[in-house]
Parts: C-alpha cells; sequence; structure tokens
C-alpha cells in the first residue's frame, strides 16, 4: 500500500529528488551515432538500466560504487570509472567500439539490421521487453505494437497464432532463428507451436518490414523477423522462475550459464516447462521447452559455438476453418457456457463412453535445431563465418478419417460455421462416446476413426558468408546457403473407436492400377485396416536448394549504399508409396531458379536524422506444395501453369532521433506478380476439387510510423501507426484437378477432361481487381506508457486498435465452372481493440535478486472479432463463419529469482 | 475513423478504467448492422427421429401421457401401457396423441417452429399370438437348471445334449403373473455329443493314437528347413494360428483367414523367433483340406521352477523348440503401452524368479474372459521365449482356454462337453407348463455365418437375411408354408426379440402385420403437434435455394426451349431431361427462356446464380418477345411471371420430392424472394400422389 500511495504521489507530482548518487552519460557508436538499448550495468549486482532514444541513460546508484559497465551487440564492453561528484555525476559521451575480437557469431547476427545505417524499417524488440510484456500471450504477439504487424490467437491453442506482415501471410515471412532460416521447405510457412518456448531464450526479436536486408538466397515478401538466442554472451549466473495465470496456466524454468571462463569455454543451459487448460474449452497444453549453447574460443581468431534447442509439446487445438462459427451460432452455444463465455466455445471438446476427455485436434510437435558455427576472424579486415545446421522435426496431428467425406467432416464438430449435432450432447460437449457405440454397432467396420497425420522431416544445411573490406570504404560480403530437406508424410490409424476395423475404399478407390499394381485386385480397397495402418496418404517430399549470394556495402561519412543479389535453385521431387507401387513411386524432378537483387542508400542527414531509400526485385520459385505439384499430398501430377513469383518493392523512410523524441517515419510500395493460389470447391462426387490459380497480381501499399516520447526520467510514452492499402490488382484464373490432381470437367461431378487445359478442361475466372487483401488489418495504431515511480517498480499499459480489417473468401457452392465471378469485396471486420497493462517490482530475497511480474491483457475483457472467411459473394457479416473473436482478459503472475 | 468510432473507443476506455468489464456481445451489438441477441438463445431445430423399444416405453410412462389416458378412462390406461409392452402403437391416432409429450419431454428447450420427423410403428391387424411371441420372457438356464436335468449336482454338465433334451422344458420357471399363452426365450448351453466318462488330472485318459494321414515333419524340423506340413490348427492367436502334426506344432506367422480344427497342407520355411520354430509368409502354401475336432495331450505344467528352468533350457544360441502343449496358472496383469495402441497380457507365476509368462497374441474372444489382477489357470501353446533387456524373461503361451484359478472344481462330465449357446422358444400352456413353440430361432452360429459379427441383425438388416436364410435351411418348402422366425433386432442402440412371420410363396415373404410411418411434428406456441407442411425457404441464398432453381431452368429448358426448337437429345440421341443436354460437349445457347450460361430463365424468373426470382419485366422481355408475347405490358409480364411460376414449381417438386406421399405431408410451403418487386412471396402445393403437386389457388401471397 506505502508503495502505491508512492505511485499515486509520482504520477500526480512527477519523482522527488531523492539522495542517491545519479549517473548520467551518452554512449554513441563509432560514428558518433547514439546507441539505443546499450546495457549500463554495475558489476557484480542487478543495479543497472538501458539507455533512451538518444543514447542517454540515467542510473541511480544507493552505495559506494565505482565502475559501470557498458555493453552493446557486436561492441566492445566497456567498464567506466564512477567518479562521484555529488549527487549527480555525469560519464561524459562513451564512446563504443566496435568488437572485432569478441567475434559475435556472424551468422547469426547478419541479418540483423542496424538502425541509422541499414536502410530497411525495422524494429527490434530486447529480452526485458519480452520478460516483461509477454506474460500469457503467444510469442510473437509480442510484435504487435509493430508498424504492419498482426498477430491473431488463429484458433486459440497453445502456439497456434498467427502473424501477417504488411498483409502477407507467414509463407511470405522469413523467419530466423540465429540466422538459420526455419520456414517449412515445402510450403513456406511456419508453426509457431513449435518455437513457442523460444521466449525464454531469446535475447532480441527484430522485424524488418518488407524485403529486409537478410543477403540469404530464400527471399521474404511481407518480412522478416530475426530472434536471436543466448550465445556466448550470456552471463554467468543462472535464475528459477515460476509464474501462474489464466485457466491452470503455469510455467516453469530454471537457466544456468558459466559465461565465458578463463579457458574460452562458454555454457548456457534452460530447461522450461508450460502447462495449462487453455483459455478455450478443451486445449489442454502440456509444453517444454530446452536450449543449449556450448561455446569455445579456440583463440583470437577462431570460434566455434555449438547451439541447440527444441520445445516438444502436446497441445489441444480449435481449427478456425473447421470448427469456427458463425456469428448467430457464436449466440447459440451461449445456452451451454453462459453468454459470458461463448466465444470460450469449442465444438470438438468433449468426452467418450469412459468419462475420459477427447479431442479431434491434437497436435503432438517437437522439431529440435542444432547448429554448429563457426568465426573465423582471417584477418583484421576479412572474416569467414558458417554455420552447419540441421533440423529433426517429428510430430503429427490428429486427422479424423471416415467411410464418407461426410463422415470424415463430423469430426470437426461444425461444417461451415454452423454445430453440426451429429455427436452433440445435451450440454453441448461433442459425444465421442457416440462414435464409439456406431462403431461398435456396425456391420462393415468403423464409419469413423482417428488417425495420426505424420509430418516428420530431416533437414540439413549450410550457410556460410565471407567479408572482405576491399577497399577502405567497400565491403564484400558473399555466401553459399545449401539446404536439403526431406519431409515424411502420412496418416496412420491411431484408435478404432470400438469399431473392428476400418475400410479406408474413400482414399483407395482414387489409387490407380497403373500406378500401383495393387489396385488391379477390386478388393484392395475394401482391405481390413488396423491400428498401425495407413490411410490416405504416405509419401515423402523432397526439396533441395542451392543458393549464391553477395553484397558490396559502401559507407562513407554520413551515407551508406550497397548493392545485393542472389541466386538460387530450387528442386522439387516426391515419393509416393500409397498412390504409387515402387516402380512407380518416385516424381519426376522439377527445378525452379530465383534470383533477388536489391539496393539501399541511407544518409544520415544531421546527427539527428536519417533518410533511407531501398528497392528491390525478387523472382521467387513456386511452392512444392501449391505450386509445382498440383496435388502434391496424392498425387505426382506436375502443374504445367507453376511459374516464378515475382516482387517489386520501392521504399523510402526517414528517422529523427532527438534528445527525448524519436519518429520512424516510411512508406512502402510492393508490387506482387504471377502470385497462385488454391481455392477449393465440393463436387457432386463427393470429392474436393481444387482450383488452381494463377497469375495473380497484388498491390500492398502504405506508411508506417512509430514514434517515441520521453518527457520525463520516469516516464516513457510510445506510438504507432499503420496505414495500409492492399488489394487484389489482377483478375485471376486457374483451372480444377481432383484430389489425385486429374484435370475436371465444367460438371464437377468427377468426370476427367480430356487433358490439362484442354477444351473440356473446367476453369475459373475470379473477378477480384480491386477487391481488398483479407486475413490482415490494413490500419493497426498503438499507444503505449511505461512509468517508473521508484526504484524496482515498473508499470506499462498499451492500447492497441485494429482497423479495416478483411474476412477472407472461399469459393462458395455457387461458383460455377468456365465462367466468370464477380468477387465481392469481403465483409469489412468493425474495428477492435484492446488494452494490456503490465507491471514488474525488483526486490531482494536475502541476497538474490527477485523480480515479480504481473500482466493483464485485454483488461477491459472486449471480444471482438480478429479473423473470418466468407464466400466470394457473400452480403456481410451474417454470410461468414470461421469468425474467431479475440481472447476476453487473461492474466499472469510470475516471480523470478536470479542467482 | 470516424468521430463516431473514437466517441465509443473512448468510452471503452473509460469503461475500463473504472474497473468494470465489457459484455461479450459489447462489440456485436455495437457495429454489426441487424445484431440482435437479447439473451433469448433461439433454439430451432429440424429433428428426424426413429422410435425405438425404449421411447415406447417412454411414452407409456410420460406423465403427461397418463394423465391424457386417465382422462380418457380405464381403456385408454391400458392401451397406453400396452404401447410401452408392446413397442408400437395400435393406430396412427394413438401417436398424433402421445407423441407429442414424448418430444416436449426429450427437447423441453426447443423453441417454436422446431419440427421433428418421427417414424413409427403402428399395428394393422396383428394377431394376438404374434403380439405375445414379440415380447416373450427372457431367461437363461442356471447351473441348478442343468443338476436337475442330469439329475445329479456332481457327475452333470452345463449343457443340453439329444439324451437330454426333452428335459428342457421341465425345468423352465413360471412366474406368479404368468399367463397362458406367453412366450419364453431361454438361451443355453447345447453338445450334439454326449459326456465321455469322467477324468481326472492324474487319469488324463488314454492318448489318443497318432491321427492317420498328418505328417511327422514337425517333430525333426530346424531352421530354413523347407517343409510340406499335413495337420491341423489347434489354436489361434492374432498373429497367426498353431500348426499341429503328428510330430509337433509351429506358429504359421502373419497367417490369416484359418479357423481352429482346419486341416490344411502347408508347404514352407521354417523360421525361429525367440527360439520358437515358426513358418513365416514367404513362400508359403496352404491348402484347406477339411476339418476335424481338436483334442489336446497332457499338457507340460509350467510352474514357478519349470518357468525359470526353460530360460536356461530353451534359450541357447542357435536352440529352437516346437510349440508346446502346457498348462500356466498365475496371476493375469493386464498392460497398456505408454502410447495406448498396444496391450500386454503379463502373468506372474507363483515361485518363479525371474521368468514371467505372457500370452502370445491373445483374442479378442479370450481377452474378454480376463480381467487384471487376477489369478486364472492357463491352457494353450508354449512357442517362444522373449527377451527384457536382453535376458530370457517371459514365457510366452499362446492360449486355448482360460478357466479363473478359484473357480469350482468343475463337474467331472462337464470338463468333456463342448457346446454352443443356442436359444429355443417356449409356450406357456394350460395348467401351468411351457412347451416348445413353434418358432425358429436364429442361433449365435447362424448369426456369425450370415456375417453378422455381434450376435443379432442391425435393423433392418434381418429383411435381407431371414428369406435367404430360410431357403437354405428349408429347401423344400412349398407354398402356403408359414414359419415363424425369432430373431434378436438391435435398434437404436438396444437389442430386444422379435418374431415375424414368414410365408413361402416361390420365396419366403414376410407378413407384414405392422406398417411404419413418418409424420411431422411442429411446436408452435410451445406446444407440439403433427403438422403435415412442409416449408421451404428460398428467400436466401443458399445451396438449397439455387439447386431449386437450377431444377427449374433444366424443366423450363427441357419443356418450353425445346419444344419451341432448341435441341433436346445429346450425341447418342437419348433425352436428358433434369439437366441441360450438351451438344458436343458443350451447353447449347439458350434460345428462348433459358439464358447462355443454363442457370437464369425468365419463364418463372428463377435464377440460380442469384438465388432469386428476377421478376423485373423488363429483363424478362426478351424471352416473351421470343416466345410471340412481345405485346405484353409490365402487369401483364409480371402476372404472367407468377402463373408460370405455380406451374413451374409444382412440376419441379416432383423432381426433388419423387417419394414424398400425403400421409407425409399434406401440403409444400415455398417462400421466395422476388428481384424487382423487391419483395417476399409464399406459394402453397398441395401433395396429390406420391410426387405429383398441384398448385394451391389463390395461395400465392405477398409476405
Amino acid at each position: 500500500m506505502k508503495r502505491l500511495l508512492l505511485l499515486m504521489l509520482g504520477l500526480s507530482f512527477g519523482l522527488m529528488a531523492s539522495a542517491q548518487t545519479i549517473v548520467t552519460g551518452t554512449v554513441v557508436d563509432e560514428n558518433d551515432q547514439p546507441l539505443i538499448g546499450a546495457s549500463i550495468v554495475v558489476p557484480e549486482t542487478t543495479l543497472g538500466t538501458t539507455t533512451d532514444v538518444s543514447g542517454s541513460f540515467e542510473l541511480m546508484l544507493r552505495g559506494e560504487y565505482t565502475k559501470v559497465q557498458i555493453s552493446y551487440l557486436n561492441y566492445k564492453t566497456q567498464l567506466v570509472d564512477v567518479v562521484s561528484a555529488g549527487k549527480r555525476t555525469n560519464l561524459g559521451t562513451i564512446k563504443m567500439e566496435l568488437d572485432a575480437i569478441a567475434m559475435e557469431d556472424i551468422v547469426i547476427t547478419q541479418s540483423v539490421a542496424v538502425q541509422r545505417r541499414t536502410p530497411v524499417a525495422v524494429s527490434t524488440v530486447a529480452a526485458s521487453e519480452i520478460e516483461f510484456k509477454l506474460g500469457g500471450q503467444e510469442f510473437p504477439e509480442i510484435l504487435k505494437s509493430t508498424p504492419g504487424v498482426y498477430v491473431t490467437k488463429d484458433g486459440g491453442g497453445y502456439g497456434d497464432s498467427k502473424i501477417n506482415m504488411r498483409g502477407f501471410k507467414s509463407a511470405n515471412i522469413a523467419v530466423m532463428i540465429n540466422g538459420v532460416p526455419v520456414n517449412d521447405m515445402e510450403w513456406g510457412g511456419l508453426y509457431w507451436s513449435n518455437w513457442a518456448g523460444l521466449s525464454d531464450v531469446t535475447r532480441s526479436m527484430q522485424t524488418q518490414r518488407g524485403m529486409g536486408a537478410s543477403k540469404i538466397s530464400s527471399p521474404s515478401v511481407g518480412g522478416t523477423i530475426n530472434i536471436v538466442t543466448n550465445t556466448i554472451d550470456a552471463k554467468k549466473g543462472g535464475s528459477v522462475s515460476y509464474g501462474i495465470g489464466n485457466d491452470g496456466a503455469n510455467t516453469m524454468a530454471v537457466s544456468l550459464s558459466t559465461g565465458l571462463m578463463d579457458n574460452g569455454w562458454a555454457m548456457s543451459v534452460l530447461l522450461a516447462k508450460r502447462w495449462g487448460d487453455g483459455y478455450i474449452q478443451g486445449t489442454g497444453y502440456d509444453a517444454y521447452n530446452w536450449f543449449v549453447n556450448i561455446s569455445k574460443r579456440l583463440n583470437d581468431r577462431h570460434q566455434l559455438s555449438l547451439t541447440a534447442f527444441g520445445s516438444p509439446q502436446r497441445h489441444n487445438q480449435r481449427k478456425p476453418l473447421y470448427a469456427g462459427l458463425k456469428i448467430t451460432e457464436w449466440d447459440k452455444v451461449a445456452q451451454w457456457t453462459g453468454e459470458a463465455d461463448k466465444y470460450r466455445y469449442n465444438a470438438v471438446y468433449g468426452f467418450d463412453n469412459n468419462g475420459k476427455e477427447r479431442s479431434s485436434m491434437v497436435n503432438y510437435y517437437h522439431k529440435p535445431q542444432i547448429s554448429l558455427n563457426h568465426q573465423w576472424q582471417i584477418d583484421y579486415k576479412s572474416s569467414l563465418s558458417t554455420a552447419l545446421y540441421m533440423s529433426i522435426g517429428r510430430g503429427y496431428g490428429y486427422s479424423g478419417q471416415g467411410r464418407t467425406s461426410a463422415d470424415r467432416a463430423k469430426w470437426n464438430g461444425s461444417k461451415d460455421g454452423e454445430l453440426l449435432y451429429d455427436f452433440r450432447k445435451s450440454d453441448g460437449t461433442f459425444d465421442y462416446g457416440a462414435i464409439q457405440d456406431m462403431n461398435a454397432q456396425s456391420a462393415d467396420g468403423s464409419k469413423m476413426v482417428m488417425s495420426k497425420s505424420s509430418n516428420n522431416h530431416m533437414w540439413y544445411g549450410l550457410l556460410s558468408t565471407y567479408t572482405n573490406e576491399i577497399l577502405p570504404d567497400l565491403e564484400l560480403s558473399a555466401g553459399v546457403d545449401v539446404r536439403y530437406y526431406v519431409g515424411e508424410h502420412k496418416n496412420e490409424i491411431i484408435d478404432l473407436y470400438d469399431g473392428a476395423y476400418f475400410i479406408d475404399d474413400s482414399d483407395r478407390r482414387n489409387v490407380k492400377a497403373e500406378n500401383n499394381a495393387a489396385a488391379a485386385d477390386p478388393n484392395w480397397k475394401y482391405e481390413k485396416l488396423g491400428v498401425g495402418d495407413i490411410v490416405y496418404r504416405d509419401y515423402d517430399g523432397h526439396v533441395h536448394q542451392e543458393g549464391l549470394f553477395a553484397q558490396l556495402e559502401w559507407t562513407k561519412n554520413k551515407f551508406n549504399a550497397f548493392v545485393s543479389g542472389s541466386v538460387s535453385n530450387t528442386g522439387y521431387w516426391r515419393v509416393d508409396r500409397f498412390y504409387y507401387d515402387a516402380a512407380h513411386q518416385r516424381s519426376k524432378t522439377m527445378n525452379f531458379v530465383g534470383f533477388t537483387a536489391k539496393a539501399g542508400a541511407n544518409w544520415n542527414m544531421t546527427e539527428h536524422s536519417n533518410l533511407f531509400l531501398n528497392l528491390g526485385y525478387i523472382s521467387r520459385a513456386p511452392f512444392f506444395s501449391g505450386g509445382a505439384f498440383l496435388q502434391s499430398t496424392t498425387s505426382h501430377m506436375t502443374n504445367p501453369d507453376a511459374v516464378n513469383e515475382k516482387v517489386f518493392s520501392v521504399e523510402a523512410g526517414y528517422g529523427l532521433r532527438l534528445e527525448k523524441f524519436a519518429l520512424n517515419l516510411n512508406a512502402y510500395y510492393t508490387k506482387w506478380m504471377d502470385k497462385s493460389d488454391v481455392r477449393s470447391k465440393l463436387m457432386s462426387n463427393d470429392d474436393y476439387a481444387r482450383v488452381n490459380l494463377t497469375g495473380i497480381d497484388a498491390r500492398h501499399m502504405g506508411i508506417e510510423l512509430d514514434l517515441r516520447y520521453k518527457p520525463a526520467r520516469w516516464v516513457n510514452l510510445t506510438g504507432m501507426l499503420s496505414l495500409g492499402d492492399w488489394i487484389w490488382s489482377s483478375n485471376a484464373r486457374g483451372y480444377y484437378y481432383d484430389s489425385q490432381g486429374q484435370p475436371m470437367t465444367k460438371e464437377l461431378n468427377g468426370e476427367v477432361a480430356s487433358g490439362i487445359m484442354a477444351e473440356d478442361h473446367a476453369w475459373i475466372e475470379l473477378d477480384q481487381k480491386g477487391v481488398h487483401v483479407a486475413g490482415s488489418a490494413q490500419t493497426t495504431a498503438a499507444v503505449g506508457a511505461d512509468f517508473y515511480p521508484f526504484k524496482g517498480l515498473r508499470l506499462s499499459a498499451n492500447f492497441n486498435v485494429y482497423a479495416n480489417n478483411y474476412a477472407d473468401f472461399y469459393l462458395g457452392s455457387s461458383a460455377i465452372a468456365n465462367s466468370v465471378v464477380e468477387v465481392k469485396d469481403p465483409w469489412k471486420i468493425p474495428v477492435g481493440h484492446q488494452l494490456d497493462i503490465s507491471a514488474s517490482y525488483s526486490f531482494k530475497i536475502g541476497k538474490v535478486n527477485a523480480t515479480i511480474y504481473g500482466n493483464v491483457n485485454n483488461l477491459y475483457n472486449y471480444n471482438y472479432v480478429m479473423d473470418a472467411q466468407c464466400a466470394y459473394d457473400a452480403n456481410g457479416w451474417e454470410d461468414c463463419y470461421a469468425v474467431m473473436y479475440s481472447f476476453g482478459r487473461t492474466y499472469t503472475v510470475r516471480l523470478k529469482v536470479n542467482f | 475513423m470516424n468521430k463516431k468510432t473514437i466517441t465509443r473507443l473512448f468510452s471503452v476506455v473509460a469503461v475500463a478504467l473504472m474497473g468494470v468489464g465489457c459484455q461479450a456481445d459489447y462489440f456485436n451489438e455495437a457495429y454489426l448492422p441487424d445484431y440482435e441477441n437479447d439473451g433469448t438463445i433461439v433454439n430451432v431445430r429440424d429433428l428426424e427421429m426413429t422410435l425405438t423399444g425404449d421411447d415406447y416405453a417412454a411414452i407409456a410412462k410420460n406423465a403427461t401421457n397418463k394423465a391424457l389416458a386417465e382422462a380418457e378412462g380405464e381403456d385408454a390406461v391400458d392401451a397406453l401401457a400396452d404401447i410401452g409392452k408392446n413397442k408400437y402403437f395400435s393406430c396412427v391416432e394413438e401417436a398424433a396423441l402421445y407423441v407429442p409429450a414424448f418430444i416436449d419431454n426429450l427437447y423441453p428447450t426447443l423453441d417454436s417452429n422446431s419440427t421433428a420427423l418421427v417414424t413409427y410403428t403402428f399395428a394393422t391387424d396383428v394377431p394376438t399370438d404374434v403380439t405375445l411371441m414379440n415380447v416373450p420372457v427372457e431367461y437363461t438356464l442356471t447351473k441348478e437348471d442343468y443338476q436337475t436335468i442330469w439329475g445329479s449336482e456332481e457327475d452333470y454338465a452345463e449343457a443340453i445334449t439329444p439324451k437330454t433334451n426333452n428335459k428342457l422344458a421341465g425345468v423352465l420357471p413360471v412366474s406368479d403373473d404368468a399367463r397362458v399363452g406367453e412366450y419364453m426365450v431361454v438361451t443355453y448351453n447345447y453338445s450334439d455329443e454326449e459326456p465321455e466318462a469322467p477324468t481326472t488330472p492324474e487319469n488324463p485318459g488314454t492318448p489318443e493314437e497318432p491321427a492317420a494321414g498328418y505328417t511327422s515333419v514337425l517333430g525333426t524340423a530346424k531352421k530354413d528347413d523347407v517343409v510340406e506340413v499335413r495337420g491341423y490348427i489347434s489354436a489361434v492367436c492374432t498373429q497367426g494360428p498353431i500348426l499341429t502334426d503328428n510330430g509337433g506344432s509351429v506358429l504359421l506367422y502373419k497367417t490369416q483367414d484359418l479357423a481352429l480344427g482346419d486341416e490344411v497342407t502347408v508347404s514352407g520355411t521354417i523360421g525361429v523367433f525367440n527360439n520358437g520354430l515358426q513358418i513365416g509368409t514367404d513362400g508359403i502354401s496352404i491348402e484347406k483340406t477339411g476339418t476335424t475336432t481338436v483334442t489336446y495331450p497332457e499338457p507340460m505344467v509350467i510352474d514357478g521352477a519349470k518357468a525359470d528352468e526353460v530360460l536356461t533350457t530353451h534359450t541357447g544360441e542357435g536352440f529352437c523348440f516346437t510349440a508346446q502343449y502346457a498348462k500356466m496358472v498365475g496371476n493375469v496383469t493386464i498392460s497398456t503401452s505408454s502410447d495406448g495402441t498396444k496391450t500386454y497380457y503379463n502373468v506372474a507365476i507363483p515361485g518363479a524368479e525371474a521368468a514371467k509368462g505372457s500370452i502370445y497374441g491373445i483374442t479378442p474372444e479370450m481377452a474378454a474372459q480376463l480381467e487384471s489382477e487376477k489369478d486364472y489357470t492357463l491352457y494353450g501353446y508354449f512357442i517362444s521365449i522373449s527377451r527384457s533387456g536382453g535376458t530370457p524373461t517371459f514365457v510366452n503361451i499362446v492360449l486355448t482356454s482360460v478357466e479363473p484359478a478359484d473357480a469350482p472344481t468343475p463337474s467331472r462330465m462337464a470338463l468333456k462337453v463342448k457346446s454352443q449357446k443356442r436359444y429355443a422358444f417356449f409356450k406357456l400352456e394350460e395348467g401351468g407348463k411351457y412347451r416348445a413353440a413353434d418358432i425358429v430361432a436364429i442361433q449365435p452360429a447362424d448369426y456369425t455365418a450370415m456375417g453378422q459379427s455381434y450376435g443379432n441383425f442391425t435393423n433392418p438388416a434381418q429383411d435381407r437375411y431371414i428369406p435367404l436364410y430360410l431357403a437354405q435351411n428349408y429347401p423344400y418348402a412349398q407354398d402356403g408354408d408359414k414359419l415363424y422366425v425369432g430373431y434378436i433386432c438391435r435398434a437404436n442402440d438396444t437389442n430386444s426379440w422379435r418374431v415375424d412371420e414368414y410365408v413361402f410363396e416361390g420365396t419366403w415373404t414376410k407378413t407384414e402385420y405392422f406398417a411404419s410411418k413418418t409424420d411431422q411434428f411442429r411446436k408452435t406456441a410451445g406446444e407440439w403437434a403433427i403438422d403435415p407442411t412442409l416449408e421451404l425457404d428460398f428467400t436466401g441464398k443458399t445451396a438449397e435455394t439455387q439447386a431449386f432453381y437450377q431444377y427449374c431452368c433444366n424443366w423450363v429448358y427441357d419443356n418450353k426451349d425445346v419444344p419451341l426448337g432448341a435441341p433436346a437429345r445429346d450425341n447418342d440421341g437419348v433425352i436428358i431431361s433434369t439437366d441441360i443436354v450438351l451438344i458436343n460437349g458443350e451447353k447449347p445457347k439458350g434460345d428462348f427462356w433459358v439464358s447462355n450460361y443454363g442457370n437464369n430463365e425468365f419463364y418463372t424468373g428463377s435464377s440460380a446464380y442469384y438465388g432469386n426470382m428476377d421478376w423485373r419485366p423488363a429483363a424478362c422481355r426478351g424471352g416473351f418477345t421470343a416466345a410471340g408475347m412481345g405485346d405484353l405490358s409490365d402487369d401483364e409480364i409480371l402476372a404472367k411471371l407468377k402463373e408460370n411460376t405455380c406451374e413451374v414449381f409444382a412440376a419441379v417438386l416432383g423432381y426433388v420430392y419423387p417419394e414424398m406421399t400425403a400421409d407425409e405431408y399434406k401440403k409444400v410451403i415455398i417462400k421466395v424472394y422476388a428481384y424487382g418487386p423487391n419483395k417476399n412471396y409464399s406459394l402453397a402445393f398441395e401433395v396429390v400422389d406420391k410426387g405429383t403437386f398441384e398448385f394451391i389457388d389463390g395461395s400465392l401471397t405477398e409476405l
């Protein structure tokens, strides 16, 4: 209470002067530019602070301290004497030196942009901010106040978040961990549940919007997220933390680090566990996180670092596309949940005949990544940095199977946004026991069974960069980026749900005898299958990529400019063991050559302001799934229409850094050409037709602003505004294929056309020019305030607003083949907003330092729509389904003890 | 953001700062036009149900129905009670009277305008005897009954044999409230063979001579030997059957489709797994030559000492052995693997220090006889020894029979009787005695033979199988022969006995004493009642609306365009009446009423594309002009459109509901949205015959 009174006093009258010594100073880089976020600590203590936007700091010291330690990524750490001169001691301007000796691993940091030098729009979140604000949120949500970024919880399961940047989906956002790309090699996207535990060891998380500064040969369109974990820089010591939150959320973590020892070795280890019931009904989870880094500085020229980490987890899900409801259906579920909790409802949450909780949407995955980094400082002006890495993906999600597609769909609990009552109990839960009963009584085996949809992979990669200062102001970087990836995909029955066996004739009927000799036997498709048997699919996707990249960077006084380029070859083939026999199981290989060309310049006009400009052109290989192969899951049929997507982008920005005020303003224009897309439609023969749309153009342009104002030492204000204008700028035309990649006739009744793109091959054209790009709020804004009322206490409030968010569209049943259909502008989701508050207080327990954190997200418990889908001709919100509302109010409390 | 939005934002923040949370619907009410949720949950459902035996019982017990019956008098009370007993209504009026309360009790929260399509059974002219056959008392013979039949408490078999069959009726109990003429269905064990002389473990009987015709090669078989074995299947497990010849026994690994007692000739290669000999699937050929009765030799007793001993005597490198018939007594533990996919049956053998018993490939039938943590005596083939952490540990046995270790010592005769479960019907005669009834009971083995895995027919499978069963079992039936067939019927998760009457008329034909009827009940003003009206709402663009309008387009094409000259046949000359006819694979141009795309027509204005009726005279004038009616005024065209709609909808209803009869629905009401007037209209049609509809004059009204 006493502290609270103090806080109120502080808020009302400002902080009164105290009796301690106040140490001040300014930290600048080698070019005399202020370094924001440099760390100032008193050695052997937890006292410390960071520099503000002008590079200034102010540190209150109570007691006799003679030195402070100043450190910043890529710079030599300095120890500065503190000579007491009364109540205030000014250390003046401290200039940091680039650290050629410490050899920060270039592979890890080469893609990290530097403010006022790299000409891209960039935002960085430090580890301390993640620790302070993340609370019970999903890891990517820490970026939600970043311009151009839109993050939702998708279905709401653990790790099931979704991120868009500048309107581009995850397949177009490059995510790199320690400089190593982690986007899926087959479809380009990312499941954050694989990396949800990474927040425990993240040192910084940086977003670069647009084409970014990454030199690797797999370019991004929407932006790049660089996550840098602890490595050799970790300080000696450790920490233990425990937290609780709403809905039984628990977190527990312990970390230990030796720091860099005299013998050149350093080791960091972290183990963490998270578990809980989930905010959404029936989305319990158990997740672990492990991390180990062993580094050895061999000598002044060589350093080796081995980093391995992974986040094994199990979580139950609620998938918007399948279990997402219409708004009027959400109202109906209130009969079971009550009005206040209706958006927590999960249509697949239920129990079996033994009273055991079941879910048809469960995800198990573990994707450890191991990388061995070698840094070689060849001489004073050249170095070679190499990372050899591998990723071992093991896991699966549940995939309900059925004798018919209708049976299969029943596992989802809803269809087209309306609840299915086939297996619904009077309390609204899904009746898994009724499936057991149905199967047990069936004379021809189970009607519905559960399979695990395994997606395992092995991924090996080599990334090596050579850097040389070839002229006094000119630096050359060049390297290779080589990857090989094998993804193994199969569906295996794991539960017959009390039936005697399962017959997979709905999939096996699609197997052709000329591909798989087993299908010549008409009875083969009626084989009785049991637990462990394969259904639906069993194939490997092979992807290899070989790339070269180079960059020339010229730095002279206030100018910095670069040109860079890359070229890569991407090859795909598949090996199928279900639809093909041994003689036919390997498909042909498809190769695509892509390239990038980028250039940019930065001009530090004054010591406070800078201007930058960049532009680039990308030609990118189509993805394995939804690009190179017509039906990559079931068929070797390749897409004759597959061409490289092209992207042109230009961007300009302005930065202003004053003592108490900083601002970044930038504008971008991106033209996306020859994009491909896939839409599906149910045919009259119970099969899904796929329309492979090609030649789609989109135009994304916008303005982004972020600013920071520090009117007094105890308060820091932030703001962000992002205005986007993203539309489809061309119509899309595509051809219909069945689930086996065969061309369909326009009746869409299963009849196969005479050839791909033949006269009778069904097509459709979407008149979508001018229609808004969906799935991400085109306007976002945020304001935030941080208060430091007295030593140890920090309070923060952040208010985020999302507007101009459009529902995604799909081809409804009324879309007719061989016609031009007019796509209506989808439903514009009304504005959403939420207020989050955070607090932390640091104190001593005996001789150790402790901090208690508290977070409340969505303080006023406001449920707003974040995502939705509508048919292409929908008239408004009534026609939309997969409507996902935001979480209501959630909270976490955590205690962390450092030693 | 406009001013309104900003004001809302600030108001929300103000609310938050005051510490009050938002209501769940704040967003919806603030931003969604036409959103209404006053907290009243509207729960309108369209149900479909077929009444089960339990449902009839519930109807009879329903308090509202009882009150209704009591108000009618004593006969009505008895009639209501009979509904529960008979599991059908005596007439359709009963259904109309009593089903509403039943639905209301099941779904008390459904709101008005919910419907329930209820299918029920009602009696036509059921003879009393048939009624009684369908509500038999069920009885299973007890141990005491068998002792009575055999006249001994020791030397008896728990089975009926040909010699004792005539004593069965005499042991059936007659309850105090039993009525003459009622039926009883009895479940009992039956054996074709008479029991053998008593045997004891000390006197196992005379070992049988090796059977002639079987080989002895398994006694000397070694790994990699290519053998041809003539023998029989002596045990089965999920990993394959045990093949026995006069020399020994081996596992036929992963071989399927062989049953206990099958005589076979097997060619294959001897393999070894866990020191046990087996024949794998590679290169195997199996010829089934007949069947035999399986008898087992004196078992090797695997007690604790023996189990430990075989771990060393049977596991040396290169050592292999043939399967040996054995007896094992111990405590069975049933456990599941960590991933839940496997179930282990381990046996703790008293006195064993290192060895554990393990049941190999247990069949579901055997597994059903075991409970975890209980003691059992297990008989079967000792086939192999498997390892735990590299150390021989598990003595694997393929089960042939199991009995609880604490079971009372079975009668000496019972040990030698192999029996099967059977059913029989009896009828209570005057004098209080049961007599065998003239009803053919479908036996457990019959269900299996007919491919029914669960010992019953899942309704209505019996109607397919019983005529075939009778044809096979009564090949000399003459016209007019009559049989009553009793069977277990599973309907809506409940098993019950039913008896049907069949008459031979060239084929066996079921006598239909019962009829099935489906009525639509609708909840109106909180009350359920029969409402034989089908309402179709085509005012919104839904898949159903578009499908209906597509039928309209097709009908107009076939019946209006084609007579006016549009092509009527495909390339093979076949008329397709419900689809647009393709010419050279292309949809022909709609010459008159139907548009080029084939999904709009201007005879009625139906548009499958837009999901509405286009009643704009100007838009439709082209069709009228082409049909020679270009001089009509706008009002006249609109009137024509309405008139044509009545004509076409009546025809299209016939396509969409070809099986609908007036018994099911009397009337169909269709609601449509008309573009032009921009209003909703309603039209009504009468169901005049099966799949035939007639517009009800004057029913086209604006809503």
